[in-house]
């Protein structure tokens, strides 16, 4: 095959693209502060499992590992299982932070466990760490010399047993290819399950299977298919495990070694019990995604032999004993040019149906030049009740690529490997599941985990955004904080992250390692990390006035590096409304103590280790509310010189927070003698005024002028002249005494005279808490 | 009656007298007395939301008795019982005193009534 050596334009624009868009954001989304008050997590033992390991002859087998301590090296102990169950641990492999480890099996089992050789089965990972998914690991499984490679992902142990079984699409693309059906039992007890092969249409043969204690079988599908009468070229596979559906595994996987034609037919756990409710946050219907689909004109960053065709398709298989249709978007993108399409698709119980995606293009709907697409499956049914599987092969068979279809999104993902070489590059896609706008973050790991590479863009619902990697190490792009990675560098790790605080899917991602060597690309996948355990919040206790609002933190442990980190708090709850009200804020309503809680968006697994959003809810904190009043009232007098008292009143609010006294009152009313309104001033003093004058004003003004004056005149001849008013200072809040007013000070005594002085002249007099003021008369 | 309700039957009286005698001095009539109302409109009519409170204290003083920093009750330099009600946003710089940096946020009329003086 020949080499391509190039990259073609059309992917160095995507590169672009998301740079240009990436440097004309803002400043990059600061890193969530690191809480220290939570007690450090204790290392525990963890397992996590890989269906197929193969040291057959003429096949190579590669585990990959990834560490996701960001700050501590993880010590793996890989065992591998026999297909008779027999286990044999290999040596331990230390790998440093944020890195990865790459394994050949072959050379491990030649060293040191020579009675492998030959052999098959499954493998367990065994690790000690603070967090279960401190590692990421995967197993590749290779034919050297040809472009025949597939990785399978580790799972952890499930948490809880489940209902269900394992779902499928078995596909004879020619007679010449096989196929094997891998079934392990993860388990160390022994378990049955019966396999169901379906024709097209929904004709079915039955085989009952046994699988012993960590035992594995292999099964040919199309064998099967054949002996069993079926016919054909493609069908379903369903294997119902019941209740001990958590302990079986599965892969399915089709090749030709006379042209390296290699097919995944991804396999999908069937929870009997699950709700679409349980899946999505915000999607009402069951969705499933293949990010990154080749179209019939290739991208030349796949790196095919020029005029290669290639003749994609989109197999659907109704998993469900009931009628329905579905909708199937095609998301194309030309270059630049992005377009959708929307067909309807109906499917008969437990049949499968292919989209001809290749005639879809030669009619025009979608664009002939269209080299991508991104395609979206959704239904009214139970999850799991409709699968996909897409292929893009040329009439060969020899040359092409996979998009895995996936219900899974997340708003973290970990474990991903990027390979930049002469001979590699990699091809990123991550896309928007939910129905608000969020922003994503890449983070590319790359010299021992040690330096880094961000980028980062806002993607619209169903929005997506390409990289490859290779353009960027290429061009020398600059990341986000204006860095770039160095072109000696050829492989990496990296994660995607979220960073919104609303409730949403979070992201969808696709990844294609492209081998110019061969002309082919292999799909890739990541961990998506259930991101938080030990939920808290914090302040506890938070003290809250009646009125007063606060945001409290929610903190956890991400599970993948064992972090404390400060978690995206959709909303707020509480124990008693009375006291305090939930919601976007925690409000205090009235005097007392009740519990609070927050709902955290996070990424969750279930026991297929299938990835999506949930929220989740923190432990309870304290919250304490208390009626915050005026207190602290203090004065200060200065005498102007037309005759005037000016007072400063000053006072704080007894929660510490001004903004906690908004709704109360504070201010004056002054009584002058009698009840004639307005108030006439005994002469010489001319001036009126309300009787009795209400002055008052938000309590959240902590500080308040008092300006005690002269009258606007005086009237000749002068004589003697005396009256007192009456202040009241005062202050309310409705969350006490009854929103009945308070003195801030006994009442206060306003004494005002115009008299003639021991040296003869007239003057104006006014004495008020022990200060006077005298200014002589015109 | 109240004294708010009087001051704003005052004030409508006052419009009322400001129009009539506005419409006397376009026929030729004298208005010397109205002279500082007309004044006084003129220069409230410059004060806007946005400004700060050394705008408003370029032509009002703060009026006597109890005002306070986010609503201030200020009078006409020339006229006491000419009283305008001016919203602010507190200047984060200063703290327990009026800043003359403190930002309008809203005003209301100009009302006739009688001072306030405590």
């Amino acid at each position: 095959m020949r080499a391509t050596s190039k990259l073609l334009p059309m992917v160095a624009l995507l590169a672009v693209s998301l740079l240009a868009q990436t440097s004309s954001q803002t400043a990059p989304t600061p890193s969530k502060p690191q809480p220290t008050d939570v007690p450090r997590l204790i290392s525990m033992p963890w397992q996590q499992y890989a269906v197929y390991w193969t040291a057959e002859p003429g096949w190579k087998t590669e585990i990959h590992l990834r560490n996701n301590l960001p700050s501590q090296g993880l010590t793996v102990i890989p065992a591998l299982r026999s297909a008779d169950g027999t286990e044999s641990a290999l040596a331990a492999i230390t790998i440093s932070p944020n890195d990865v480890a790459m394994v050949d099996l072959g050379a491990v089992i030649t060293s040191a466990a020579p009675q492998l050789a030959g052999e098959y089965g499954s493998i367990v990972f065994r690790y000690t760490a603070p967090v279960e998914r401190a590692l990421s690991a995967a197993v590749m499984i290779q034919l050297p010399g040809t472009p025949i490679e597939f990785h399978l992902d580790a799972f952890p142990q499930s948490p809880r047993a489940m209902t269900g079984g394992r779902e499928g699409i078995w596909w004879l693309p020619r007679e010449s290819v096989q196929d094997w059906l891998v079934l392990a039992n993860t388990s160390g007890s022994s378990l049955t399950a019966l396999l169901t092969l379906y024709e097209s249409d929904g004709k079915s043969l039955r085989k009952k299977l046994t699988l012993g204690p960590r035992q594995t079988t292999r099964l040919s599908v199309l064998a099967l298919v054949k002996r069993g009468g079926l016919v054909g070229s493609f069908g379903g596979i369903s294997i119902d495990a019941g209740p001990r559906a958590a302990d079986l595994d599965s892969a399915h996987f089709m090749y030709d070694e006379a042209n390296g034609f290699l097919a995944q037919m991804k396999m999908f756990g069937r929870d009997s019990d699950a709700t679409v409710g349980q899946r999505s946050l915000t999607n009402p219907q069951w969705t499933i995604r293949a990010p990154m689909l080749p179209l019939t004109n290739p991208d030349p960053a796949l790196g095919l032999p020029a005029g290669t065709t290639l003749k994609p398709a989109v197999f659907l298989r109704n998993a469900s004993p009931n009628a329905y249709t579905a909708k199937v978007t095609f998301n194309w993108r030309s270059g630049m040019i992005t377009g959708k399409r929307m067909l309807a698709v109906p499917l008969q119980p437990h049949a499968t149906a292919r989209l001809d995606i290749a005639e879809l293009q030669a009619e025009g709907t979608i664009p002939a030049t269209a080299q991508w697409a991104y395609v979206n499956i959704a239904a009214p049914i139970k999850p799991d009740d409709l699968l996909a599987v897409a292929t893009s092969f040329d009439s060969t068979l020899r040359f092409g690529a996979q998009t895995p279809f996936t219900d899974q999104s997340a708003n973290h993902w970990a474990g991903g490997i990027w390979e930049v070489d002469p001979n590699h590059d990699t091809l990123i896609a991550i896309g928007n599941a939910g129905n608000t706008a969020l922003r994503a973050r890449i983070m590319f790991y790359y010299d021992s985990g040690q330096s880094k590479y961000l980028l980062e863009r806002t993607l619209a619902p169903d929005e997506q955004a390409w990289v490859d990697v290779g353009q960027l190490v290429a061009n020398q792009a600059p990341d986000t904080n204006g860095k770039t990675i160095p072109p000696s560098v050829m492989s990496g790790s990296y994660d995607v992250n979220s960073v919104t605080d609303k409730p949403t899917d979070g992201i969808f991602e696709g990844k294609l390692v492209i081998d110019k060597t061969y002309g082919y690309a292999v799909h890739g996948c990541l961990n998506c990390c259930p991101e938080y355990i030990r939920l808290t919040v914090t302040p506890n206790p938070l003290n809250l006035a009646v009125g007063g609002t606060s945001s409290p933190a929610a903190v956890g442990t991400n599970v993948c590096t064992g972090q404390q980190e400060t978690a995206s708090v959709a909303s707020y709850g509480t124990g008693n409304p009375s006291v305090a009200t939930g919601g976007l804020l925690i409000t205090g309503a009235g005097a007392g103590s009740t519990t609070y809680f927050a709902s955290v968006l996070a990424s969750a697994q279930d026991p297929e280790g299938r990835c999506k959003m949930s929220t989740e809810q923190s432990g309870p904190g304290t919250v304490n509310v208390s009626c915050a009043i005026p207190t602290n009232f203090s004065t200060q007098e200065t005498n102007l010189p037309d005759g005037t008292l000016s007072f400063q009143y000053t006072f704080q609010s007894s929660s510490g927070n001004p903004n906690d006294l908004a709704k109360c009152q504070v201010g004056e009313t002054v009584f002058y003698p009698g009840t004639a309104n307005p108030y006439v001033w005994p002469l010489p003093m001319v001036q009126s005024t309300p009787n009795p004058t209400p002055l008052y004003g938000a309590g959240n003004n902590l500080f308040i002028s008092d300006k005690n004056g002269p009258p606007s005149s005086y009237k000749q001849p002068y004589s003697y002249a005396h009256f007192q008013a009456t202040q009241r200072l005062q202050w309310e809040c409705p969350c006490y005494n009854n929103g009945n007013y308070n003195n801030f000070v006994p009442d206060i005594t306003i004494d005002r005279k115009v008299f003639q002085d021991t040296d003869g002249k007239w003057k104006y007099q006014i004495t008020k808490s022990g200060y006077t003021n005298t200014v002589v008369l015109p | 009656m109240s004294s708010r309700v009087k001051s704003l039957f005052l004030a409508v009286c006052f419009l009322l007298n400001f129009q009539s005698n506005v419409k006397s001095q376009a026929q030729g009539g004298d208005c010397h007395s109205c002279s500082v109302v007309e004044r006084a409109l003129h220069d409230f009519q410059g004060i806007k939301v946005g400004m700060a409170r050394r705008d408003v204290e370029k032509f009002f003083v703060v009026a006597g008795g109890m005002t306070f920093r986010n609503h201030t009750s200020y009078v006409y330099r020339d006229c006491e019982y000419l009283r305008v009600d001016v919203d602010f946003e507190a200047n984060r710089e200063t703290e327990n005193a009026f800043s003359p940096d403190d930002k309008i946020t809203g005003t209301s009329q100009i009302v006739v009534a009688y001072p306030a003086k405590d």
